[in-house]
């Protein structure tokens, strides 16, 4: 089926670019608090905020999506995608733990 | 550099860096230039008009920041390589003929400012398209001069080592050489051209420059924060698959209202949402060496480059990601194509992502030519950082006032009308958001100056026991 571009409504642009500006925001608050929590820079409990700021992400996300009057296919996708960006700090984390793990320790055998 | 000495190359190195930072100061005058005509549009008319403020403020950028670019490669080549640089003579030659040309272009836009757009225009004036209006003459020149720049960068690497960082410039240095070539084209259709245009401007900025960034990136961490040779390169090549992965399907958002086919809303819709998912990985990269490094006890080796490394990775995320998210999406850039949104997203991503980085590489050079084993920052390095960055800013956001009131009434009331647009224009807050703007781009220029004074200074106003260091080391 074709997608077309619906009309949005002059009163939805302020919300589209402030929930734009707060995906990202949350995506990135989600990635640093998870990263600084993980290297022990600031409590445990600090990853409470890591998730909680990837679940205003998921609703940011959900809300951009129907003020951008997205088909629901992709509104799915969108969802969708957000659950891949759950996983994502793990997999860099873990990628960047490896890498310093065998090098440094290499490293250090020399 | 070998010892207290600097290679050839490093000398060539800062030659560029010289000229770079000149540019960067037309830059910034055009651009206040322009910015007063946005208010008083009188000011300067029939004299030096808009319409070529606007393209030294713009082309003055690309071409300074191609300087520097080319300046930081010339200066880590010798030093990552372990050898000279290969055909440094032909380098000085081409930086030389480079530099003649580039006035040459400058003192044309200057004194023909109007007339008639014939074959003869295209080769001798300029090319008409936005970013890179260079003549073709000039752009003959440019390919000649890159082709030397790739010979010195692969002759080089080929004879000495080949570090993880080199083949990552080799590989994106010729696809952005390359790229430069779509551009240089004539077509008369102007959807065609714009199609390929877009192939330099696009791939340039959102590919091949960030992955440029990514490994000069990396050897500023490895230099400044005695970051691990191997996590940094390691990384690199992750950095570098990300950027390409989204970069390049990413050029879809440019295709949505040039007359391309319909199916580049959802490749450019999909792959602009990527493209700050590399700017997380890079954040997640920069926070968790940091983090790594901060116990071991290692010095910064030099504050203002760190200072402004730190800058690039706030400065990018911010500009490129959050202000290149909002407008983006094919429904809203539907109503925020064309208005002061690019410009304002422009600003802060060029900034971020690019010249703060580049200052940072600027720093270093000036802390190898003087030989100090550290180097730390100064009032003038605070101010200057200060005043550009938090001025930067203000310009961001104040041009986003702007376009907001271009969206909401131009775009939104009147249906993207001449009338609409007349109107927008008047605004009271559309004329506000400008007078901050002006202010703002003041508050850079003072920065600039701030800027000049330190990298002329900075190694003289070390403190005793860093000099005694430098001076132990010669």
């Amino acid at each position: 089926m074709e997608y077309y571009i619906q009309d949005i409504p002059s009163s939805h642009f302020l919300p589209i670019f402030v929930v734009s500006a707060l995906v990202i925001l949350f995506g990135m608050a989600y990635a640093g608090f998870f990263t600084v929590v993980k290297l022990k820079l600031v409590k445990r409990y600090f990853m409470v905020f890591a998730y909680l700021s990837w679940l205003i992400l998921v609703g940011c996300i959900y809300y951009l999506g129907e003020l951008l009057k997205v088909e629901p296919y992709t509104q799915k996708v969108l969802i969708g995608a957000m659950f891949g960006y759950l996983v994502f700090p793990h997999v860099v984390y873990f990628l960047l733990e490896k890498v310093h793990n065998r090098f440094e320790s290499e490293s250090n055998q020399i | 550099m070998q010892g207290n000495r600097l290679y050839e190359g490093q000398k060539l190195a800062l030659k560029y860096f010289m000229v770079a930072i000149v540019l960067f100061g037309a830059q910034l005058l055009f651009g206040l230039v322009a910015a007063i005509q946005f208010l008083y549009p009188n000011f300067l008319f029939n004299i030096l008009d808009f319409s070529i403020a606007r393209i030294l403020h713009i082309n003055a950028l690309v071409v300074w920041l191609l300087y520097a670019m080319i300046g930081a490669v010339y200066w880590l080549l010798p030093d990552e390589a372990g050898i000279e640089v290969v055909g440094v003579k032909l380098g000085n030659l081409a930086f030389y003929i480079l530099t003649a040309a580039v006035a040459v272009v400058v003192l044309v836009y200057l004194f023909i400012q109007i007339g008639p757009g014939k074959e003869s225009t295209i080769w001798f004036i300029t090319e008409g398209r936005e970013y890179i209006e260079a003549p073709r003459w000039a752009d003959i020149g440019i390919v000649a001069v890159v082709l030397v720049f790739l010979y010195n960068v692969y002759a080089t690497v080929m004879k000495g080592k080949h570090t993880g960082i080199l083949v990552v410039l080799m590989a994106d240095l010729i696809a952005l050489a390359g790229l430069y070539l779509a551009g240089m084209f004539y077509t008369d259709n102007i959807a065609v051209d714009q199609y390929w245009w877009w192939w330099v401007v696009h791939l340039w900025v959102e590919a091949t420059w960030e992955v440029y960034v990514a490994a000069v990136g990396g050897y500023i961490l490895i230099k400044t924060l005695n970051a691990n040779r191997k996590v940094v390169e390691m990384w690199l090549w992750i950095e570098v698959a990300m950027m390409f992965g989204s970069g390049i399907l990413g050029l879809g958002h440019h295709y949505f209202w040039i007359g391309t086919p319909e199916y580049w809303w959802e490749i450019g819709a999909l792959f602009s949402a990527l493209e700050p998912v590399p700017l997380v990985g890079l954040f997640v990269h920069v926070l968790y060496d940091w983090g790594k490094e901060r116990g071991k006890g290692n010095n910064i080796k030099n504050t203002p480059a760190f200072a402004w490394l730190t800058v690039e990775t706030f400065g990018n995320f911010l500009g490129a990601g959050v202000w290149g998210f909002m407008h983006t999406l094919p429904q809203i850039n539907l109503y925020t194509h064309g208005t002061q949104w690019p410009a304002a997203h422009g600003h802060l991503a060029f900034f971020g992502a690019y010249v703060a980085i580049l200052i940072g590489a600027i720093y270093l050079a000036i802390q190898g030519k003087a030989g100090l084993k550290e180097m730390r920052m100064t009032k003038a390095s605070w101010w200057a950082i200060t005043l550009i960055t938090v001025g930067v800013l203000i310009m961001s956001v104040s041009l986003t006032i702007s376009a907001y009131v271009q969206t909401m009434v131009e775009r939104g009331q009147y249906g993207g009308t001449w009338e609409g647009y007349f109107i927008a224009q008047a605004n009271q807050w559309f004329v506000q958001g400008m007078g901050w703007r002006l202010f703002s781009g003041l508050a850079v220029v003072v920065g600039y100056g701030f800027l000049v004074y330190d990298l002329l200074t900075i190694d003289k106003k070390q403190p005793a026991e860093v000099r005694e260091g430098a001076v132990a080391a010669a």
